[in-house]
C-alpha cells in the first residue's frame, strides 16, 4: 500500500513534471512565434501609402519605382483615383500621402480637424501646364482663355467659330472627383459649370484616348500625357502670343494655365515620409517630374 | 505488323494535315487582307457599342452619384458609478432602488428606479441627401427602440374663458395612446439648401437642422469625442434643431481674405423640430472665422452668436417669476405675454500637431444669458402645445474648457472636458433660505461642474470605440434651511452623479 502510494506520489509528480515541461514547451514555443513575430515586425518593411490625382499617377509610380529600389527596406503603394479620392482618404486616414492636382479645400481642413485636429500639410512637388489636347489632324493650332471658357461653357460649339471647319466640337473633360475638372472649372471657366454635353472620362489617359481617335474633339489635363494628340497654344487674351506648356514657359509663367501638384500629409511630414517627400524634392527625384512630362518646382 | 500499319496511317495524317496547310497559303494576299479588314471593322463596331453602352451606363450612374447615403450606429452600456451611495434610501426612508437626486439626465439619460447600467442602442441615423452643384436636400431619420424617457407626448391644448373671473385658462391634456408610439423612426434633419450661381458663396436653408449658434452644436456625436454635449448645450438647445430659414455665408477659396469668414442665421420658431406655437420669433446666427496658419501648423477658428427670442406664456391663472433683490417675484396677469429669450455666445478652437504623437485641439465656449424656463427646470421649450406653466426667467452662465489629444500610433485619442452650468446666476447656494424656496428657488437652480475624462480607439475608418467617465458634480448645499428640504437634502451630502460609458459606433 505503502509502496502503491509512493508510486502513486511518484506518477503524480512524474505527471506534474511532464505538464510542467509541456507548460514549458508551450511558454516557449509562444515565446518563440512571438519573438518571430516582432523580429519580422522589426524586419518587415515600412509601406508609404500614396493615393489621390490621377494626373500624378504615372510620376508617382516612377518616384516609387525608383526610390524602392534605392531603399529596399521601404515599399511605396500608389493608387489613383483622382485628387478628391486621395483627399478623402487622407482625412479617414487610410493613406499617408494624398496626391492632388489642385490645393486642398477649406472644406476637405475641416474634415481633418474633426477627426486628426490637423490642418494638412502641404508639399508642392511638380509644376504642371493644364494642355488643351486636340486630334492631329485638326487645323486650328492655338486658341485664347476666352475660347477655351466659351467652348467649354457651351457657348462656341462649331469649329469655323475658332478657325476650323464647319463642324460641331465634341468636348471631352474629367470627372468631379477629378483636380484637374476642379483647377480648369475654377480657373478657366472662371468657376462656372461645364457644358451639359461634355463627356466626363475617368482619367487623362481616357481622355487623350478619345481625342486621338475623334479629329473633332477636344480635351484637357497634364502636359506629360499629351502623346498622340496635338498640344495647342494657348493665349492669354486675343492679342496676346500662344504658348505650349514647356519647361521655359511654365517657369517663367508665360503659358497662362499653369498649376503646381501637390502632396499632402496630414500634418509635417516625419519619418519614412518625410525621407520620400525629401527625396521627390531633390535632384534626383525632380529629373523624373521632367523624364514623366511635368516640370520642376525649383 | 501492328506497329508498321500504326507508323503508316501516322505519315499519312501528317502529309493530309501539310496538305491542308498549303491550300491555306494559297489563299490571295488581297482576300487576308479583307479578311483582317472586316475583323477590324466589326472589332471597331463592338468597341463602339461597348462604348455607347458604357456612356449609357455613365448617365445612369452620374444621377445616382448625387445621392449620398450615410449614417452611424451607437451601441453602449453606461453605469451609474455611485449607484450604491445616490440610492441610499436609509437617507430617506424611499422604496429601495429610488435615486436620491437624479444620475445621468446630461450623460445619455437619466437612469430609472432601480437601474445602475444600462445597455442601450443610443442611435441608429441614417441620412440620406440629393445633391447638384448649386443644391441640396436631406432627410436624416433616427431610428431607436421605444424608451420612456424618450416618448413623445401628444398633448391637446384647450383654452377656455372663464366669464365670472374673466381670465383665460388653457390646459394641456395627454393623449395616452401615444405613449405607445415613443420610439421607431423619428425625424431628425429635413432640410433643403440653393446656394446662388454666381459667387457661390451664400446659401438659403429652410426646414428642420442645428441652429446656427456656437461650436458644439454641430459637432455630430459620430465625431464627437465625448458621448454628449455640455449641460449648458443640452439645456439651451435640446435636440439642437430648430425648424426655421436661415442664410448661409461661406465664401470660396478665391475670394481672398473672406475665404476666412463664415456666417450662418436666421429665423426660427423656438420650438425645436416642433411647429410654432406663437406670433413670438426667434432670431439667431453665428459670426465665425476659420484661419489657418498653415507655415507654423496652427489652425485658429472662433466665433461670435447671438439668440433673440421670446417665449409666450398662454396661461392666465399660471404666475411668471423672476428674480429681483436674489428673490423671485411673482407677477400675474400672464396670458399671451412674451418673455425675454436671450443668449449670447463665444467659441474659440485651437489645432497644432505634435511631431509623433498627432494632432490636438483645446476648445472653448461660454454661453449667458436670459432663459425663461419653468419652477423645476431650465430647459428650454420644445413642444409643440401652448406653454401653460408658470415662466421662471433666469440669468444662466455656462462654459466648457475641452481638450483633446490624438495618439496617432495607436490610433487613439485622449479626452478632457470640463464643463459648468450655473443656470441662476443671481441666487447662489448660500444666499437660499426657507423663503426663498417658498418662493420658487428649487435644485434646479443648482450649479453643476462636470469632468469629463475618456479614450478613444479609432479600429478602423468605420468602427471606433469609447470609453468614457464623467465625474458629475453638483452644486453643494450647506445652508441650514435648504437642508431640512426634502429635495434639496441629498445635495448637502456631497453626492456625486458619475456615469462611465463604453460605446461601439459604425460609421460609414
Amino acid at each position: 500500500m505503502c509502496v502503491s502510494k509512493k508510486n502513486s506520489d511518484e506518477k503524480i509528480i512524474k505527471g506534474e513534471s511532464i505538464m510542467k515541461n509541456k507548460t514549458l514547451r508551450l511558454c516557449l514555443a509562444g515565446l518563440l512565434v512571438a519573438a518571430s513575430f516582432m523580429l519580422i515586425a522589426a524586419g518587415g518593411k515600412k509601406t508609404i501609402t500614396v493615393k489621390g490625382s490621377d494626373t500624378m499617377v504615372i510620376l508617382a509610380q516612377r518616384w516609387a519605382e525608383e526610390y524602392m529600389a534605392k531603399h529596399p527596406d521601404i515599399v511605396v503603394q500608389v493608387t489613383g483615383g483622382g485628387s478628391g479620392v486621395g483627399l478623402s482618404a487622407l482625412i479617414n486616414g487610410t493613406t499617408d500621402i494624398a496626391n492632388s492636382s489642385r490645393p486642398i479645400k477649406n472644406s476637405e481642413v475641416d474634415k481633418l480637424k474633426q477627426r486628426f485636429n490637423a490642418l494638412s500639410y502641404e508639399t508642392k512637388a511638380a509644376k504642371d501646364g493644364v494642355t488643351l489636347y486636340f486630334n492631329e489632324s485638326n487645323p486650328v493650332s492655338e486658341l485664347s482663355i476666352d475660347q477655351i471658357k466659351a467652348i467649354y461653357l457651351g457657348e462656341i460649339t462649331n469649329w469655323k467659330d475658332v478657325g476650323g471647319e464647319d463642324a460641331k466640337i465634341i468636348l471631352y473633360g474629367r470627372e468631379n472627383s477629378s483636380g484637374t475638372y476642379v483647377f480648369f472649372r475654377d480657373n478657366v471657366l472662371g468657376g462656372k459649370d461645364y457644358s451639359p454635353l461634355m463627356q466626363s472620362l475617368p482619367g487623362t489617359a481616357a481622355v487623350v484616348n478619345a481625342v486621338s481617335k475623334d479629329k473633332l474633339s477636344i480635351g484637357y489635363g497634364g502636359a506629360a500625357y499629351a502623346k498622340g494628340v496635338k498640344m495647342v497654344k494657348v493665349k492669354k487674351d486675343a492679342e496676346s502670343p500662344g504658348y505650349e506648356p514647356t519647361a521655359e514657359t511654365i517657369k517663367t509663367n508665360s503659358y497662362p494655365v499653369t498649376r503646381y501638384l501637390f502632396m499632402y500629409t496630414r500634418a509635417k511630414p516625419e519619418g519614412a515620409v518625410k525621407n520620400f517627400i525629401d527625396w521627390t524634392l531633390s535632384d534626383e527625384g525632380q529629373a523624373i517630374v521632367t523624364k514623366v512630362g511635368y516640370f520642376p518646382v525649383k | 505488323m501492328k506497329k508498321a500499319m500504326s507508323l503508316f496511317l501516322m505519315i499519312l495524317a501528317l502529309f493530309a494535315f501539310s496538305s491542308a496547310q498549303q491550300k491555306d497559303s494559297t489563299k490571295a494576299p488581297d482576300q487576308t487582307a479583307t479578311s483582317a479588314d472586316e475583323k477590324i471593322t466589326n472589332l471597331k463596331g463592338e468597341v463602339d457599342g461597348i462604348n455607347e453602352s458604357y456612356l449609357a451606363t455613365k448617365s445612369t450612374v452620374d444621377k445616382l452619384a448625387k445621392i449620398k447615403i450615410s449614417g452611424y450606429t451607437q451601441f453602449q452600456i453606461r453605469a451609474a458609478t455611485n449607484y450604491k451611495e445616490a440610492t441610499d434610501t436609509t437617507i430617506n426612508k424611499a422604496k429601495p432602488g429610488t435615486y436620491l437626486y437624479p444620475v445621468g439626465d446630461f450623460s445619455g439619460g437619466k437612469f430609472s428606479q432601480g437601474v445602475g447600467s444600462v445597455e442601450q442602442l443610443r442611435r441608429a441615423r441614417l441620412k440620406v441627401a440629393y445633391e447638384t452643384e448649386l443644391t441640396t436636400a436631406v432627410l436624416q431619420l433616427d431610428c431607436i427602440p421605444f424608451t420612456y424617457s424618450n416618448a413623445a407626448t401628444a398633448v391637446t391644448s384647450v383654452t377656455t374663458y372663464d366669464t365670472t373671473s374673466k381670465k383665460y385658462t388653457t390646459t394641456n391634456s395627454p393623449s395616452n395612446a401615444a405613449y405607445l408610439n415613443g420610439g421607431g423612426v423619428t425625424i431628425k434633419d429635413a432640410y433643403l439648401r440653393f446656394t446662388e450661381p454666381w459667387l457661390k458663396s451664400f446659401s438659403l436653408m429652410g426646414g428642420v437642422f442645428d441652429r446656427p449658434f456656437g461650436f458644439e452644436i454641430h459637432y455630430s456625436s459620430s465625431n464627437r469625442e465625448t458621448p454628449e454635449r455640455s449641460r449648458t448645450e443640452q439645456t439651451l438647445f435640446p435636440g439642437e434643431r430648430d425648424l426655421g430659414l436661415a442664410l448661409e455665408m461661406y465664401p470660396g477659396e478665391n475670394m481672398g481674405f473672406m475665404q476666412y469668414i463664415n456666417f450662418k442665421g436666421g429665423v426660427f420658431t423656438g420650438n425645436g423640430i416642433n411647429v410654432e406655437t406663437d406670433n413670438a420669433r426667434d432670431f439667431m446666427g453665428r459670426l465665425g472665422f476659420s484661419v489657418p496658419l498653415k507655415e507654423i501648423g496652427l489652425g485658429i477658428d472662433g466665433g461670435a452668436s447671438g439668440y433673440f427670442g421670446k417665449v409666450t406664456s398662454w396661461n392666465d391663472v399660471a404666475d411668471s417669476f423672476a428674480v429681483s433683490s436674489k428673490t423671485f417675484v411673482k407677477a400675474t396677469g400672464n396670458y399671451d405675454k412674451t418673455f425675454d429669450r436671450k443668449y449670447y455666445g463665444g467659441d474659440l478652437q485651437l489645432y497644432y500637431s505634435l511631431p509623433v504623437i498627432g494632432g490636438l485641439s483645446l476648445r472653448g465656449e461660454v454661453y449667458t444669458g436670459r432663459q425663461p424656463g419653468y419652477a423645476s427646470s431650465t430647459s428650454s421649450p420644445s413642444n409643440n402645445v401652448l406653454n401653460t406653466g408658470s415662466i421662471y426667467s433666469r440669468n444662466f452662465l455656462g462654459f466648457y474648457a475641452w481638450y483633446v489629444q490624438n495618439i496617432d500610433p495607436i490610433k487613439s485619442q485622449l479626452v478632457v472636458k470640463y464643463d459648468s452650468y450655473d443656470p441662476n446666476t443671481d441666487i447662489k447656494v448660500a444666499d437660499i433660505d426657507s423663503a426663498k424656496i417658498a418662493g420658487g428657488v428649487s435644485i434646479a437652480d443648482l450649479m453643476f461642474n462636470t469632468i469629463g475624462l475618456g479614450w478613444i480607439y479609432h479600429w478602423d475608418e468605420n468602427i471606433k470605440f469609447m470609453l468614457y467617465y464623467d465625474i458629475v458634480q453638483p452644486e453643494k448645499v450647506t445652508n441650514a434651511y435648504a437642508a431640512k428640504n426634502a429635495s434639496f437634502y441629498p445635495y448637502t451630502l456631497d453626492m456625486k452623479a458619475n456615469v462611465l460609458t463604453f460605446r461601439i459606433q459604425y460609421k460609414f
